[in-house]
């Protein structure tokens, strides 16, 4: 056997034994806070990035499919439609497309009881979007998204969908002088729509609540009825959402439709991470951001643990390494046994975490996610981002632990055994 | 054989220097059993950390069979101790985390031998010193003459060339002071080189020599008178 190999041996001998018999408590102690560290490391920058992947997801899935076109900033809407319709239809993955008519819009409630036109009734700012329902659907699953009541046919003309935004008992946030919500009304209630110097009442059929500030603040309505409150005759509309039948053919199918509309300019043609809102994308950067940075303190703090919970437990058994180093124990002998013994505290806290995270609050959030106002956020963590953590904790943990046991090992032997 | 030639130590107390050990001379031959004895602050203790590798002297030259050990490094000095000098401590310094035959078993593995064979010589030499029944207990579960029963024999399980002990009795009752002489006796009957420090007089009388220290100086280099062998 080998120098090294005999300092291996020992080094394991006497952490496997150290370990064993040390203060069950105390090992608990030092296992469970490693695991919070670790948890540190990956709750937190996991449900930053799983709120941003809510919110990035939720553009995606109910608002821009994968591929968004809306008018070019110099014009208001999409002329020309159905020309831009006729070419979507010839995209070879094709799945199905949605066109939406949208306007700002006012919706009131308790108008009918008004007396004079100066009262102020209960009202809520949105964005009237007229659609083809089954359309909608089979592009957003926006029916999967209706909280209380029910979704709308296209025969609906004199209905709404209302986003939850709208009302005050599903908001987040509360009334303002710049924002108001709806407090009363509810599905079933009759509310008059204002576009300009448009009127018409509708009754609530449902309410939508897909997580997503952008669509849970919309009013929808059938496609002839928004015509009609916008007095638009032609059949124009101000969004196209289509979905392909894989998201890996985005920019070809990008390509393939500017090419066939001859690189329209009246129009834009986005892909759904570049619909994102910027504030939106600028969030996502944050949270990452946020996450990262953490993860990093989390990580120092971990390290400063582990050194302090080894070099406390090396400088008290200064005596017992100069006895170790009296009786002949190489002093790599000895740091070996400190750095298994930083191992099994960062691998238990680990191995702990992991499991509580995979095993019980990913799954939980899963089914019962965070629902922040710009957003459902579940726990965006994967068994690599697991991995690459863990292991970036257990290599800190065995530096960690080896620095203090180095500086005592350093130390003169007789000092040591004497206490000196 | 172990020789000591003009050592000399000093410890800096603050501002003044004080000379534990004066240029002390003399050698101890391969079988011997030497006690070094002297009041409290004679230099017993620290002349037996030269020797044993523990501490360094300001000069002077020490060796044990022709080999210069104060010229060894720190890692070397490891290794010179573990091949050649056992040692025994006045607290027995046990490693409290081992059991009886772990402790004893150590300083084998760390020469390399097999763990399970380092264990069964280490029961072998607990036998030795009459705790073959205590091989499992850790070191807080034995008499304190237990423990320095158990140092003794992870001492001497390598065998080392020369035994150093410290003071060995110091911490113990007569009865078991008495076995732990009984041990020495032995060990130096089988051909064991043994250096021990005690303050105890009539202790030192089993030894085959007496080197006496007063204030870092040798005042007395005698041997025993006895039939013991």
């Amino acid at each position: 056997m080998n120098k090294t190999n005999a300092s291996f041996t020992v080094g394991r001998f006497l952490a496997i034994r150290d370990l064993k018999r040390s203060n069950p408590w105390t090992t608990l102690l030092i296992i469970f806070v490693m695991s919070l560290t670790f948890l540190n490391m990956v709750l937190i920058g996991g449900l930053l990035l799983g709120l941003a992947q809510g919110m990035i997801g939720s553009f995606k899935q109910y608002y821009s499919a994968d591929l968004f076109i809306t008018p070019s900033t110099e014009k208001s809407i999409i002329e020309q439609t159905q020309d831009i319709t006729s070419a979507v239809e010839t995209i070879p993955n094709l799945d199905s497309y949605t066109l939406r008519i949208t306007t700002p819009a006012k919706v009131e409630y308790g108008h009918r009881t008004r007396t004079e036109p100066t009262d102020i009734v209960e009202n809520s700012q949105a964005v009237l979007t007229g659609i083809n329902f089954s359309q909608e659907n089979e592009v957003t699953d926006l029916s999967k998204k209706v909280i209380e009541g029910e979704y709308l046919s296209d025969i609906d003309f004199n209905s709404v969908l209302v986003g939850k935004n709208l009302f005050e008992k599903y908001s987040n946030r509360p009334d303002s002088s710049t924002e108001q919500k709806l407090k009363n009304a509810e599905v079933g209630s009759v509310v008059n729509v204002v576009v300009g110097n448009t009127q018409k009442e509708f009754i609530i059929k449902g309410i939508i609540g897909t997580g997503n500030n952008t669509i849970d603040s919309r009013v929808f309505m059938v496609d002839a009825a928004a015509r009609e409150m916008k007095n638009q005759e032609n059949l124009d509309v101000n969004e196209i959402a289509i979905k392909l039948t894989s998201a890996n053919l985005i920019d070809e199918s990008r390509s393939y439709l500017q090419s066939i509309l001859e690189n329209n300019q009246d129009i834009t043609i986005q892909t759904a991470d570049e619909a994102v809102p910027g504030s939106s994308a600028d969030i996502t950067k944050t949270f990452k951001l946020l996450g990262n940075l953490v993860g990093v303190i989390a990580l120092i703090v971990g390290a400063i643990t582990i050194f302090i919970v080894i070099f406390v437990n090396a400088i008290t058994r200064r005596k017992y390494i100069g006895i170790l180093k009296g009786i002949g124990i190489s002093a790599q002998a000895i740091e070996i046994s400190y750095v298994i013994q930083s191992l099994f505290y960062a691998l238990s806290g680990v191995l702990v975490a992991s499991l509580f995270l995979m095993g019980f609050l990913k799954p939980y959030l899963d089914i019962h996610p965070l629902v922040l106002p710009i957003a459902e956020g579940k726990l965006a963590v994967t068994t690599n981002d697991i991995l690459t953590r863990g292991i970036i904790l257990i290599v800190t943990s065995l530096i960690s632990g080896f620095i203090p046991a180095r500086l005592v090992t350093r130390q003169n032997t007789l000092d040591s055994i004497l206490g000196k | 054989m172990i020789k000591v030639k003009n050592l000399i130590k000093i410890f800096q107390m603050g501002d003044t220097e004080l000379t534990a050990l004066k240029e002390l001379i003399f050698s101890i031959p391969e079988g011997q059993f030497v006690a070094i004895t002297g009041k409290s602050g004679s230099g017993k203790s620290t002349l037996l950390y030269q020797m044993s590798l523990l501490d360094r002297p300001n000069s002077g030259e020490i060796s044990i069979d022709e080999n210069d050990i104060i010229a060894l490094k720190e890692d070397q000095k490891i290794v010179f101790r573990r091949n050649n000098i056992g040692y025994i401590f006045q607290d027995y310094a046990l490693l409290p985390s081992l059991t009886a035959s772990e402790n004893i078993a150590l300083p084998m593995i760390m020469k390399g031998i097999d763990q399970q064979i380092a264990m069964d010589r280490a029961k072998e030499s607990l036998s030795k010193v009459g705790l073959e029944d205590k091989a499992d207990n850790l070191p807080n579960q034995l008499s304190g003459g237990q423990q320095q029963r158990v140092s003794i024999a992870r001492s001497i399980t390598h065998n080392p060339k020369i035994l150093f002990a410290d003071e060995p009795t110091a911490n113990l009752d007569t009865e078991s002071s008495e076995i732990i002489l009984e041990i020495f006796k032995k060990l130096n009957q089988e051909g064991q080189t043994i250096v021990m420090v005690t303050h105890e007089p009539e202790y030192a009388q089993v030894a085959d020599r007496i080197i006496e220290l007063e204030d870092g100086n040798i005042i007395a280099d005698k041997l025993v008178k006895k039939n013991k062998k």
